[in-house]
């Protein structure tokens, strides 16, 4: 591998209601998907359909950022999530690499929650889990 | 669905099926304190500084008169003001300072950290700080292809 600076983080997107990606790196401080460990351990090397459930079920995302309402900024692509059950597409390019892309992996959106704090910032985090099945794969 | 925290927020989540002492968190951080910086509204080309806005408040309420006492007596900025009952709206004209801090990110190398269970936790306090992206990236590539297999095989 090339060597790198440590600015590896070089795109996040997700799709709006259209289903057009937008480019929302700028406004996200936070980015996160939580993944089953070792789901052997818990089904059973026998209990593939039931393992195959949870794996559905429990791959989960979190994106959190400050609230910007620039044209196709975050709060364009999170505004319609209280008001549309579309599941959203994304893209995550870290060090050449693409998270998102491979296998079209979909989230479904659950929240989009806006809060002001004491300390006068403005931020919002979006909580959605896999949509579609289908495993994010780095490609 | 349930209702965890997320920082500030409170956050509607669908319940996930597998016990938190199971799954692990990818986390990729750019904490807003040593991040981010403030910029203008012009700068973040924010539409309340292009187009002018509204605030409307009641001021029969302790929050709104007090807002209301800050716009007047404190915010510098222009506007004309319509009050209906205890219902006041203040109209600001275009080109000054709205009431957002807008945020821009300095560019620095973020956070790539991999931390054992998810929102509900972490039980067993492990945390990794990978020192390259290409090392988290390496990780998680790991734990999402076991994945994909369990599912090939399933």
């Amino acid at each position: 591998m090339a060597k790198e600076s440590g600015l590896g983080w070089t795109t996040m997107s997700v799709a709006d209601a259209a289903a057009a990606l937008q480019a929302i790196k700028n406004d996200i401080t936070n980015f996160q998907f939580a993944t089953p460990r070792a789901v052997q351990d818990i089904t059973g090397i026998d209990k593939f359909a039931f393992e195959r459930l949870l794996l559905l079920a429990d791959l989960s995302f979190t994106w959190n950022g400050v609230f910007n309402d620039a044209a196709n900024a975050a709060h364009d692509v999170f505004k319609t999530v209280p008001s549309s059950s579309v599941a959203r597409a994304f893209s995550l390019v870290i060090s050449g690499q693409t998270l998102g892309t491979t296998n079209s992996p979909t989230v479904l959106l659950t929240d989009y929650n806006l809060s002001r704090p004491q300390d006068g910032s403005f931020t919002w985090s979006v909580p959605g889990v896999l949509a579609n099945g289908a495993i994010p794969a780095w490609s | 669905m349930v209702s965890s925290r997320e920082g500030h927020h409170t956050v509607q989540r669908i319940q996930p099926s597998m016990p938190v002492q199971a799954v692990e968190t990818f986390g990729i951080q750019s904490p807003l304190d040593t991040h981010f910086k403030s910029v203008s509204c012009e700068v973040a080309e924010c539409v309340r500084n292009r187009d002018g806005w509204r605030t409307v408040l009641d001021t029969s309420t302790v929050e709104g008169a007090k807002q209301a006492k800050w716009i007047i007596d404190f915010s510098g900025r222009k506007y004309t003001k319509v009050e209906q009952g205890p219902v006041v709206t203040f109209t600001f004209g275009p080109a000054q300072q709205c009431f957002q801090r807008h945020k821009q990110p300095l560019g620095r190398p973020e956070l790539y950290l991999v931390r054992g269970g998810d929102w509900r936790g972490n039980p067993m306090g492990t945390v990794r700080q990978h020192t390259r992206p290409e090392f988290w990236l390496e990780h998680s590539a790991i734990s999402l292809d076991r994945l994909s297999e369990a599912q090939r095989r399933g």
